[in-house]
């Protein structure tokens, strides 16, 4: 950055007509610095989302299980009143 | 009061610049944040009127018509499982998603600065010390840990 905003890279720029090369520098810069973590970030959350999902699919299926016991009255339901 | 009222408009107008900046960076990652934050909201309130349906169809069932209420008892836990595994789903989408628009966001707030410095066509702005040191200051805040952390944290808490 200090290439395009300090006086005398400024006067070179403005000379040899370099301004799209290095705006398009900067945007490839940009986008390098930020591409590891954006690769890590969809990894991280693809998994992330994957575990979640199977994590509450196991939940469900469970639910369903205690559910469909309740229904055909081989549980029962509530709190026990014993001591 | 005079002085509060000021910074809360400072404070309002340098959140409107923000938003400005971030839709002109991402227009389209920023609806479709728009819309998973909507969907978070909608998926969440879903799964806990689902969750109540559920127990009230239980619990009528049991205690009158078992068949058609037994239905009804079904639909409710699909409901509910549908909303449990959606929402994880939708919270990564939205984290993804803030870490494309603050990519975005930056590339194009660096074109911003560069377009500052190099658009005009001297180099007087560039020896004014006024300019330089709010030029300075820009460049160095980028360069702070907490501003692509703010960046993206703002993002996916409002995503």
């Amino acid at each position: 950055m200090e290439l395009a905003t300090s006086p005398t890279a400024g006067a070179e720029l403005r000379v040899f007509g370099a301004r799209d090369i290095m705006r398009s520098e900067l945007a490839a810069a940009v986008t390098n610095w930020r591409r590891p973590g954006l690769e890590a970030a969809v990894r991280a959350n693809l998994l992330e989302a994957a575990c979640a999902a199977f994590f509450f699919l196991i939940a469900s299926a469970v639910l369903a299980w205690m559910v469909a016991d309740a229904l055909e009255r081989t549980v029962p339901v509530g709190a026990s009143s014993s001591p | 009061m005079h002085l509060g009222g000021a910074a809360i408009r400072v404070a309002f107008l340098r959140q409107l610049a923000s938003c400005r900046l971030l839709w002109a960076s991402a227009p389209a990652h920023t609806v479709a944040a728009l819309g998973l934050t909507a969907c978070s909201a909608a998926v969440m309130t879903v799964r806990v009127i689902a969750t109540g349906q559920l127990i009230g169809a239980l619990r009528h069932t049991l205690s009158e018509s078992p068949t058609q209420a037994g239905n009804q008892v079904w639909l409710w836990l699909f409901l509910t499982a549908v909303t449990l595994v959606t929402a994880p789903v939708v919270g990564s989408a939205t984290s993804l998603l803030s870490r494309i628009i603050s990519t975005r966001f930056l590339r194009r707030f660096y074109d911003m600065v560069m377009d500052a410095s190099t658009v005009p066509h001297g180099i007087g702005h560039l020896e004014d010390p006024r300019v330089v040191g709010r030029m300075d200051a820009v460049i160095n805040a980028t360069r702070e840990w907490d501003f692509t952390a703010g960046l993206q944290d703002t993002l996916a808490g409002g995503g």
